[in-house]
């Protein structure tokens, strides 16, 4: 890999006008797909699949990649300000961003976001770039046990964001786990709590689950307790350029989070299976876990914002590693981006690494110009955006409402979710009412599955032998480590409240 | 029974008809239901719903029994904070600690700010089951008439009758978002959403299929 490679990439893109013309109509579009709740980035890729059919190689293919990247960047628009994420990975942004948005802090969140967001999605294309000799031993090395003790560490960190109600964040933990085991069980077939009803047959749809579980809830709740999202005025609210700035030194401030967070989003994009939902909520664990003050999380703490989005960003580069040097898409987004290459004569394989180096450097390029471009558009439009958190919440409930209809009704196309929306708002409502924490859940939901089906694989495989891989043996200890910590953090914490420290 | 044996048991049935442990025994009914169903399953297919099921019962009932005697220990409890503390920090709580506000010295009229608990508690009632009305009503008109004329009716609807905003405003943003919304994603992004069993079944009947 030699620095004129690098560098002569970066100048054939940066000086090619027309590349770079895709390139930011690419970022435009997706800034679009991301910001509004459902579209999301595999729909950018369809939709825009005969658009760049006969098109070259190059442009074609920065168009796409930059479109998908930076959709995760816009998307937490929507959950920060309105509770709305825009794709299930967006999610794990609205448990901090949105108390932020209601204590007037929605410019300094979004600022936040977008800049951790935008380091996220460069680190993830150096984490591509460094690993590019070595990735093959290392995916080879994981396998379903691996994957089982992956996602029961990300489960255990449902004790770090219960807050301190962990008894009620266990029990709405195992209630996702629950509702992930709706659908056709991969072993037996057996449709599971679904019965006749074919919509649950491919599992409960994520994206209604988290509406149903945040957003509705909060629309609710906004109206009960009356005013604007904001529950401050707009002369005390910090808004505009400056909480913005704020907010993006408030990411190098925990740079060193962002850096760990970047790291464990690239590497869960690129274990195929675990998705940029899984990599979210693990890192915003992750931040509660290792922190040393995490009372405030869940409250509008600017780490749970910075952690998520860093991880879904960087998980794009991590998972374009087995797109391109296997043809095994990291995600599903990958696998119609994958499409899309052949589609335009690139060939997924380990001839990317011998014969189109070239191209790999122009795409890692792309992601990293791509996510850089969007925090500078994204910049100038949050600014404004970020006042609709002092709009009447008379006049924002019903477009929010009917945003998340338009959501669950796009997300699969099935008018049944919308029946599976009302039952469970009603749910998300009472955990609310009734100071339930609300993440485990996501975490449990997005999780159990991916648990499950890695539990029988390795069974399959392996039966008892699974505990003893060598791997495993190190995720056992990691998971063991962090119950151990838990159970230590919550002692010392009761200690502290009977004032015995 | 004894006038103090009277008391504990009006007590009792109060914490379990209190909405807080209500919804606990309503997850403990979810995951019973969760578990009882899977009894039907073979093996592996029930393997983690019991794994998961049976202790998220138990730690349902413990959690109801946690809520019960919170519920007790606080009957008997006076809470010392004046009627203006209470107000302040759930202020503080929603504002983060942004907002500082002192009472006078010699101020008392605050009191009469703060309604009855019993009514406060009702009329929050109301207000949760209107807004949940208004949900399900576009639940229910987007199943009936599909996203493009069931949701520009609700919006109507809940601009006009719930937040009292007047007929101008109501009609430009009701049709300005749906000329935007429409625009945008039924003509540009080509996106075909549900459109309703009953204008399913008009456009069927009079259309033909």
């Amino acid at each position: 890999m030699s620095i004129e490679l690098m560098l002569g990439t970066l100048a054939q893109l940066l000086t090619s006008p027309y590349a770079m013309w895709m390139m930011l109509l690419g970022t435009a579009i997706g800034i679009f797909f991301g910001a509004v709740p459902g579209l999301g980035g595999r729909l950018a890729i369809a939709v825009t699949i005969p658009f760049v059919f006969g098109k070259e190689m190059i442009p074609g293919a920065v168009f796409l990649l930059s479109m998908h990247a930076v959709t995760g960047t816009a998307g937490q628009i929507s959950s920060i300000m309105f509770g709305v994420p825009g794709t299930g990975d967006d999610a794990a942004t609205i448990v901090d961003g949105y108390p932020m948005a209601q204590k007037g802090e929605a410019g300094m969140a979004l600022g936040a976001s977008l800049m951790a967001s935008g380091i996220g999605g460069i680190l993830g294309a150096v984490v591509l770039a460094v690993l590019i000799p070595v990735i093959e031993p290392i995916v080879l090395k994981f396998s379903p046990a691996e994957f089982f003790f992956l996602a029961l560490l990300g489960i255990t960190f449902v004790a770090f964001v219960s807050g301190a109600a962990i008894f009620k964040g266990i029990v709405v933990g195992l209630y996702g786990m629950m509702l992930a085991f709706v659908g056709m069980d991969p072993q037996t077939g057996i449709a599971r709590y679904s019965d006749d009803f074919l919509f649950l047959w491919d599992g409960m749809d994520l994206i209604t689950a988290v509406l149903a579980l945040f957003a509705v809830p909060e629309m609710i709740h906004l109206g009960v307790k009356g005013g604007a999202i904001s529950s401050i005025s707009r002369d005390m609210a910090d808004t505009g350029v400056r909480a913005q700035l704020k907010g993006m030194a408030e990411t190098f401030r925990h740079m060193w989070l962002v850096f760990r967070t970047s790291m464990i989003g690239a590497f869960i994009g690129i274990l195929p299976g675990l998705g940029g939902s899984a990599a979210a909520w693990i890192c915003y664990g992750h931040a509660v876990q290792s922190c040393k003050n995490p009372e405030n999380f869940g409250k509008g703490d600017v780490r749970g914002v910075i952690a998520p989005e860093s991880a879904t960003n960087s998980k794009e580069g991590g998972s374009l590693l087995p797109t391109l040097f296997f043809g095994v898409p990291g995600s599903s987004g990958m696998a119609i981006l994958l499409g899309a290459f052949l589609i335009l004569g690139i060939q997924p394989g380990p001839l990317m690494i011998t014969q189109h180096l070239d191209l790999v450097w122009i795409l890692i390029w792309a992601l990293v110009v791509s996510n850089i471009a969007a925090v500078v558009i994204l910049l100038f439009i949050t600014r404004w955006v970020a006042l609709l958190t002092f709009l009447r919440g008379g006049i924002m409930i019903p477009f929010v409402l009917v945003v998340v209809v338009f959501g669950v009704l796009l997300a699969k196309g099935q008018w049944e979710n919308l029946i599976l929306l009302g039952v469970l708002s009603v749910i998300g409502y009472g955990l609310l009412k009734y100071d339930w924490p609300r993440p485990p859940f996501a975490i449990g939901i997005v999780l159990g599955s991916i648990a499950e089906e890695s539990l029988h694989k390795a069974w399959a495989l392996w039966r008892w032998d699974f505990f003893v891989r060598p791997l495993s043996i190190v995720l056992i200890f990691m998971i063991v480590a962090t119950i151990a910590y838990a159970i230590y953090r919550g002692y010392k914490d009761s200690q502290r409240e009977a004032g015995h420290v | 029974m004894s006038e103090n044996g009277d008391t504990r048991q009006t007590t009792f049935l109060q914490a379990i008809l209190h909405g807080r442990t209500r919804f606990t025994l309503l997850m403990f009914v979810i995951f019973a239901s969760m578990v009882y169903v899977a009894t039907g399953y073979s093996w592996p297919a029930n393997f983690l719903p019991f794994i998961i099921g049976i202790p998220g019962m138990a730690l349902t009932v413990l959690q109801a029994v946690i809520d019960i005697r919170g519920f007790r220990r606080a009957e008997g409890k006076i809470d010392p904070r004046t009627d203006f503390e209470k107000y302040m920090d759930e202020i503080n709580e929603r504002t983060g600690g942004k907002v500082r506000m002192e009472l006078k010295e010699g101020t008392t009229g605050f009191q009469t700010l703060v309604a009855d608990h019993s009514d406060l508690t009702r009329d929050r009632n109301r207000r949760e089951l209107i807004l949940f009305g208004y949900f399900f009503a576009l639940l229910g008109l987007v199943l009936l008439f599909g996203f493009w004329i069931g949701y520009p009716i609700f919006m109507a609807a809940f601009l006009r009758f719930h937040s009292r905003e007047s007929w101008k405003l109501t009609a430009w943003l009701t049709i300005g978002s749906w000329v935007v919304m429409y625009g945008l994603l039924a003509i540009v992004l080509e996106q075909v959403l549900f459109e309703g069993f009953v204008t399913e079944y008009m456009v069927n009947t009079w259309f033909g299929d």
